[in-house]
């Protein structure tokens, strides 16, 4: 149900995984490694995770949102390593019997996720300048 | 006691996969933090930004660090 993997993610996998003939409504979220931030161009992306922790933290959101929504399936994977732009860094697919359930799991996995799990990215320049993000609000 | 404390991203960058510090027994979390900014102080900033985890879950300042812990510096994430 919850992965961290170095393999590029299967985007039809995900999806099917969670489709279920109960569900009215599939809703599949995939982050993908953006060519600009701001003016800043990006070659590609390192991404690092404290692999034990944050496979537990994830496990603890999908929990939540089993218990929050009517989830059919939920699926959360998180690639780590070097990522060029365009590929997907990140997917959480919901089904639900509905689509406002569905949007809002899928919604509330992403954003958790970002704020919580133990996972950094490292943005890496055409120049080569590296630099690891570290957003200055504390978690 | 010995601690070890496991770094990513940048302050893995800064002091490595792990650092080693000696602590009083017993040693809380505020106890750790002291310790590590006296040893590294150029990393104060980013220390102070970070949260500690204690076997795996983000521990509060007063929480003590059990002998044999899994203890990591968790600085601001930006997975997704």
């Amino acid at each position: 149900m919850i992965q961290l993997t170095t393999e590029p993610i299967d985007i039809a996998a995900v999806t099917e995984a969670v489709r279920s003939p109960h569900a009215g409504a599939v809703c599949v979220f995939f982050g993908t490694v953006r060519d600009l931030t701001g003016e800043q161009s990006t070659a590609f992306l390192n991404y690092e995770a404290y692999a034990p922790m944050a496979e537990q933290q994830m496990a603890a959101i999908a929990e939540e949102i089993w218990q929050r929504w009517p989830v059919l399936g939920l699926r959360m994977i998180h690639r780590l390593g070097r990522l060029a732009v365009g590929e997907i860094s990140v997917a959480v697919a919901v089904s639900c019997p509905h689509r406002a359930e569905a949007f809002a799991a899928c919604q509330y996995g992403i954003d958790t996720l970002k704020e919580r799990v133990a996972i950094w990215k490292q943005e890496i320049a055409p120049d080569g300048k590296a630099v690891w993000i570290h957003p200055e609000t504390r978690q | 006691m010995l601690v070890t404390v496991h770094c990513f991203a940048r302050v893995r960058e800064l002091l490595g996969n792990i650092v080693q510090v000696e602590l009083d027994d017993p040693a809380t979390v505020a106890d750790l933090r002291q310790r590590l900014s006296l040893c590294y102080p150029h990393c104060q900033d980013l220390f102070g930004r970070s949260a500690v985890a204690v076997n795996r879950r983000i521990a509060s300042e007063d929480e003590p660090i059990p002998l044999e812990a899994e203890v990591a510096l968790i600085p601001p994430v930006s997975g997704g």
